[in-house]
């Protein structure tokens, strides 16, 4: 089982990557996508546009007695669609409720019972507090990929997160292996992003190109991989796919 | 049949085996709570009284700690520790609270650090937070995991038996310890070691015998490191059920030891008709501080003929499910009272004319008379029977000092 977790600044396109990710692996491998972003979307154009429940929202409305097919489903080419949830906005920890979402899952055996080969985790950037740490700890993700455009506000989280995975490296937590540029069209983004990889010391190992089918696709609640297999965009996602598969499986970026 | 989750009232006689008797049963063991100053004041003032001032610390944490973070402090804190502690730690428990699962410490990071600092010693991790107690992993499941995490993998196991999930020991002249020690087996109990390498053997028992449900997770998680095997023995006064257990027992050692309990058995029928003449139709209470399954033990004592009228209990578990259905299908009139609900604040204190088992069923009740039976700990099979009968024989005899049983019995430590 490889365990990725994707992070990024907020609104940088960590669940567009994610799901297209999720939906580009589908087609090789049994892939599981938990979304641990408090707004619960992460998942949704892998599930035709449907907001599904939510491992905090399902342990509030039912208690403890939960099963794990109340809060894993089955999504677009059968990818297991998970979302933590959050808390009721402007009140409660939002961290809190990762750490109660994985804790769930780790109880009810969601990886013994689902077995898959891939599990993507798609992580809220803006805040590094424990909660947010959660994925990358020991035992869940070990290969972190940061999503980044090259604007100011998104450079300066991809580096709160590489800072904050560089503060555990006597751990045995996940590593950052590499760094995906989404386009945003800012100018010398290339060039900007590169920049920032090569004095972290790690590579830009994909750009997303913009592309308006992106948003076309999300308007019928589905990934680009899905509704326009046969475009750029979706070759984006699958060679993603394929170069961080292979830098998974040697463990080198 | 669940109970309302609302406000709650806490009697003075809710108490038992709390985290620090538990965890301390280790010898040679310490402990280091990391928590706020005013946090567990209630434990740590219990932990004076019972005597456990020397195997306890407290590391305390502020606000701006909390908005930081507070690995290094926790190394910090156990590097201190170990230069001021004069006797040698072989284990020590760093327990966090409550606060960092909203935090979200890595605490099994942080002593997987310290651990190699201090190779001669066992780190293991303690969570002290109530909040987990409606939940499935309460503090004395995850404690009692963690105890049994300290535990080696043996190479090979011997042909012994360890029981699981008991804080006082079951006496030697028990028939089960009689019978598998006329058949060549040692058993072994925590509360029976006096160092830690003696607890470090409770892991070289090829079989095991679970007491109580709150073993199981730790037993369980052990076992998938090892090639032992266990069977459950819960606490039941019913015959039937007992000679159900030994046949379990029986089977899984592949050897029989019933035949040696005939005398054993005999005993404890005749207790239990001591104990019914000497209570007669006097009214029974039954409560959750004597015994894991109090509706079980009440089905029990209603089919031996005793006059039970009433259940406290907070929370209702495993075979109790079953028991409140037999409850509410045949013995209708017994009351099940929520120990734990507001309104027991407001509760009619006139001194009853019945008795209680279990300190808080006498504190709630007032009752004239009171069997002192707690956890059900020390009791088992016919043996158990014969003691709790005995203890209720006797406890008719004279009015019972409520209050000297409380303070003797403790609240939670």
């Amino acid at each position: 089982m490889i365990k990725i977790a994707v992070y990024g600044k907020g609104g940088i396109g960590k669940s567009t990557t994610t799901s297209n990710l999720a939906a580009a692996l589908s087609k090789k491998y049994k892939v599981m996508q938990i979304g641990c972003d408090p707004k619960a979307d992460s998942t949704k154009n892998l599930m035709g546009g449907r907001k599904t429940s939510t491992v905090l929202g399902t342990i509030k409305e039912k208690g403890e007695d939960i099963r794990l097919e109340d809060i894993v489903h089955v999504g677009y080419n059968g990818v297991l669609c998970v979302e933590a949830g959050g808390p009721t906005p402007g009140i409660g920890c939002a961290g809190l409720g990762i750490i109660s979402a994985f804790q769930k899952l780790e109880e009810l055996g969601a990886f013994e019972t689902y077995k898959p080969d891939i599990v993507l985790y798609d992580v809220l950037g803006d805040v590094v507090c424990g909660g947010f740490a959660m994925p990358i700890r020991d035992g869940y993700a070990e290969h972190i990929f940061i999503v980044t455009s090259g604007e100011m506000m998104a450079l300066f989280a991809a580096d709160n997160i590489n800072r904050a995975v560089n503060n555990f490296k006597d751990r045995g937590y996940a590593r950052v292996r590499g760094i995906v540029l989404n386009e945003r069209l800012v100018e010398n983004e290339d060039q900007l992003v590169s920049q920032f990889a090569r004095e972290n010391g790690l590579n830009v190992i994909q750009t997303i190109h913009r592309s308006k089918m992106v948003q076309l696709a999300e308007d019928d609640g589905m990934t680009v991989v899905e509704k326009f297999p046969d475009s750029d965009i979706a070759q984006d996602y699958k060679s993603l796919a394929d170069k961080m598969i292979e830098i998974c499986s040697e463990g080198v970026a | 049949m669940k109970f309302d989750g609302n406000l709650c009232y806490c009697s003075p006689a809710h108490g038992g085996w709390g985290i620090i008797r538990v965890a301390a049963l280790i010898p040679e063991s310490y402990l280091l709570f990391v928590c706020p100053a005013a946090c567990f004041r209630h434990g740590a003032l219990g932990a004076i009284q019972h005597g456990y001032k020397n195997r306890i610390s407290y590391l305390y944490i502020d606000q701006e700690d909390i908005v930081e973070g507070y690995d290094s402090l926790i190394e910090d804190g156990i590097d201190e520790l170990l230069q001021r502690t004069k006797e040698k730690i072989k284990l020590l428990f760093v327990y966090v609270s409550c606060l960092d699962d909203f935090i979200g410490t890595d605490l099994d990071a942080v002593l997987e650090k310290i651990g190699k600092k201090y190779p001669d010693i066992v780190f293991r991790p303690g969570h002290m937070n109530p909040i987990a107690s409606s939940t499935k992993l309460p503090p004395a499941v995850t404690t009692y995991d963690s105890m049994l995490k300290a535990l080696p993998v043996h190479e090979s196991l011997d042909e012994n038996i360890t029981f699981y999930g008991n804080f006082v020991g079951i006496p030697e002249d028990n028939e089960l310890i009689t019978a598998l020690k006329n058949a060549g087996k040692k058993v072994r109990q925590l509360s029976n070691c006096s160092t830690f390498e003696e607890y470090r053997e409770l892991s070289l028992s090829k079989y095991g015998i679970l007491l109580k449900p709150l073993a199981r997770l730790g037993l369980v998680n052990l076992e998938k490191k090892t090639e032992a095997v266990h069977c459950n023995m819960f606490a039941s006064y019913d015959m039937d059920i007992i000679k159900k257990s030994y046949e379990d027992i029986e089977k899984m050692l592949g050897m029989q030891i019933i035949p040696d309990m005939a005398m054993a058995e005999k005993k404890a029928l005749k207790a239990i008709k001591n104990a019914k003449e000497a209570v007669k139709d006097l009214p029974v209470y039954v409560s959750d501080s004597a015994t894991v399954f109090p509706c079980s033990l009440a089905v029990t004592l209603l089919k031996y003929g005793f006059n039970i009228k009433r259940i406290y209990a907070v929370d209702l578990v495993g075979p109790d499910q079953d028991a409140i259905r037999e409850l509410s299908e045949q013995y209708p009139d017994v009351e099940i009272i929520q120990a734990d609900h507001p309104k027991m604040n407001i509760r009619e204190r006139n001194e009853s004319y019945a008795l209680a088992i279990g300190e808080e069923a006498a504190y709630l009740s007032n009752s004239r008379f009171v069997a002192d039976i707690s956890a059900d700990e020390g009791l088992l099979g016919y043996q158990g029977v014969m003691i709790l009968m005995d203890t209720l024989t006797e406890a008719v005899k004279e009015k019972a000092d409520i209050r000297k049983l409380i303070e003797e019995y403790g609240g939670i430590v």
